[in-house]
């Protein structure tokens, strides 16, 4: 008895100090996060801009290929482009940015603002220091030009801030004791960012700002933008008890988008069999504002009959995409069978066929005797045929055969996943017709060269 | 046993003929090589829309099967030949 409270008791400690202790390791995850990578200049204009100067550049970045480059202006402090942006969940959340300041005084800034409109501590740099609002400097005297990350976590239950930084290609100095002097009242939420430039006298740039839940990582963590669909599942027709034929297609599927901007997703079913001779697809389109993990369901309708007591390919795919761009794709493929009883099968496991060739023992002596004459001198068994298949097995990779196998690997891969494309949605019917005549043309032209080749075959 | 026989010595051949190969490393496509393939692949894609892309390498593979058919078949009628009183 004593043996069991005891051990419930150490049970309970352990869960307890778990539970308090998994905050402290989990590390924080972006849900807004800007590199510039894929932006220009005019992109910029969907932040709301005053008369900042502002352009995207793609030299001297810290991260990535390009960052932002904030110029000279003729006012000075207040001058700034703001963005919203999502307001962390969590009661720890932070931001990181990569600053370069091109002289001591003056600086830039990036000014957090709560979903009231309250000024939020702000970071980054500023006569001549490294500051997260107005806590002690960070860094009391920055070198001009080079790049820091600077970041700041904020707690919302208490109100307070503290911040690091570290060079570009050092290592992050400790981070600042809480601090909460100046917080507003209603709290660290964040609605906001503004991007300042509090003088005219300093030029600057930032790269990768990252606003996260929880704890700052000790890397930049981008948010995924458009991630490849994570999984599309191939449901069986809908009633199927009552038609024969595919009469619509359930598609269920997953994915991950860390953007709050409307996408269309594509979604498209095509039917195929054995011999993969086409039979008819449907599509439909969906605009819809993603949100980060999601499992839907999508219903193509019937648009044509199949014959019953046959194998199909069935393929589903969903493309996300903005006008003019396929984001992700993914395919999915799923075997379906229509039979006279109208039931929907899986299709019959593949069962190897094993080489066994045996006598009649019941053919007489002579004959049965002759028979295993002939089979043991001429019949070898599959075992034999093994050694040439494991010596394909082994050079086929081996410079220089494996070349070609890694580069037919590498366009089978492709081809995989390049397959179904938007135009084929759109206008499947019509190019299905035109490649059909392409891949019949080729073959009548193989075989006269076939013909050809072997009507002059010199021996 | 004779089949048998025929298979063991086709199969020693192979292997001594292969044996070089054997202890080359395998080989991974440099960089440059994979980007370039990535790259046709992209255009590629775009002219499967109308134009059968993987029955024109289909036909291509065949032609060369053909080929090597053929040069296999003259290549074992020298054999044959240097066999004494064969002509």
């Amino acid at each position: 008895m004593a043996k069991k409270i005891a051990y419930r008791a150490f049970l309970g400690v352990f869960l307890g100090v778990l539970a308090v202790a998994i905050p402290f390791f989990v590390k924080g995850a972006s849900i807004f996060g800007e590199s510039f990578e894929n932006l220009s200049t005019g992109d910029l204009t969907s932040w709301d801009t005053t008369d900042i100067f502002y352009e995207v550049v793609a030299s001297g970045c810290a991260v990535g290929n390009k960052c932002l480059y904030l110029g000279l202006n003729n006012i000075g402090w207040s001058k700034y482009q703001y963005k919203d942006v999502s307001n962390p969940e969590t009661t720890i959340s932070y931001i990181s940015v990569w600053i370069k300041a091109s002289g001591g005084t003056g600086g830039v800034l990036v000014y957090p603002f709560n979903t009231d409109g309250d000024a939020l501590p702000y970071i980054g740099m500023w006569n001549n220091s490294i500051k997260i609002g107005d806590q002690a400097n960070l860094l009391a005297s920055y070198s001009a030009g080079n790049w820091y990350n600077i970041q700041m976590e904020m707690d919302s239950a208490t109100t307070k801030t503290r911040g690091r930084y570290r060079i570009l290609g050092g290592a992050w100095n400790n981070w600042s004791n809480w601090s909460g002097a100046t917080l507003p009242a209603s709290g660290v939420s964040l609605g906001q960012i503004r991007l300042v430039q509090p003088s005219i006298n300093t030029t600057g740039n930032m790269d990768n700002i990252i606003i996260g839940e929880g704890y700052a990582p000790d890397e930049d963590e981008l948010p995924p933008v458009f991630e490849e669909i994570k999984t599309l599942n191939f449901n069986q027709p809908l009633d199927e008890a009552s038609t024969p034929d595919f009469s619509s297609f359930l598609l269920s599927y997953q994915y991950y988008t860390g953007t709050t901007t409307p996408v269309s997703l594509i979604f498209n079913a095509s039917i195929y069999d054995e011999a993969e001779n086409f039979y008819g697809s449907n599509w439909i389109i969906e605009s819809v504002i993603p949100d980060s993990t999601s499992t839907k369901y999508v219903y193509i309708p019937k648009s044509f009959v199949l014959p019953n007591n046959k194998w199909y390919n069935a393929t589903g795919s969903m493309a996300f995409a903005i006008p003019g761009t396929i984001l992700a794709t993914s395919t999915s493929h799923f075997v379906v069978s229509t039979t006279s009883s109208a039931i929907w099968q899986i299709p019959p496991a593949s069962t190897s066929t094993e080489w066994v060739l045996t006598c009649d023992p019941e053919s007489g002596f002579f004959e049965n005797s002759l028979c295993r004459l002939a089979l043991f001198l001429f019949i070898p068994d599959m075992d034999d045929f093994s050694s040439i298949i494991e010596t394909w097995d082994d050079i086929k990779n081996k410079i220089p055969l494996g070349y070609f196998t890694a580069s037919i690997e590498k366009l089978e891969t492709l081809s995989t996943e390049t397959e179904e494309t938007i135009t084929f949605y759109i206008f499947g019917d019509f190019t299905n017709y035109i490649k059909n005549f392409f891949t019949t043309g080729f073959w009548i032209l193989f075989g006269f060269w076939c013909f050809n080749r072997i009507k002059n075959l010199e021996l | 046993m004779i089949t048998k026989a025929i298979i063991f010595i086709i199969s020693a051949l192979i292997y001594t003929l292969t044996l070089p190969f054997r202890i080359l490393p395998d080989a991974v496509l440099p960089e440059g090589v994979e980007n370039s393939i990535t790259e046709v692949s992209g255009y590629l894609s775009g002219i499967n829309t109308i134009l059968p892309i993987d029955v024109l390498l289909q036909v291509f593979q065949a032609m060369i099967v053909l080929e090597v058919a053929i040069l296999g078949f003259k290549g074992l009628n020298w054999v044959i030949r240097k066999i004494p009183g064969v002509n």
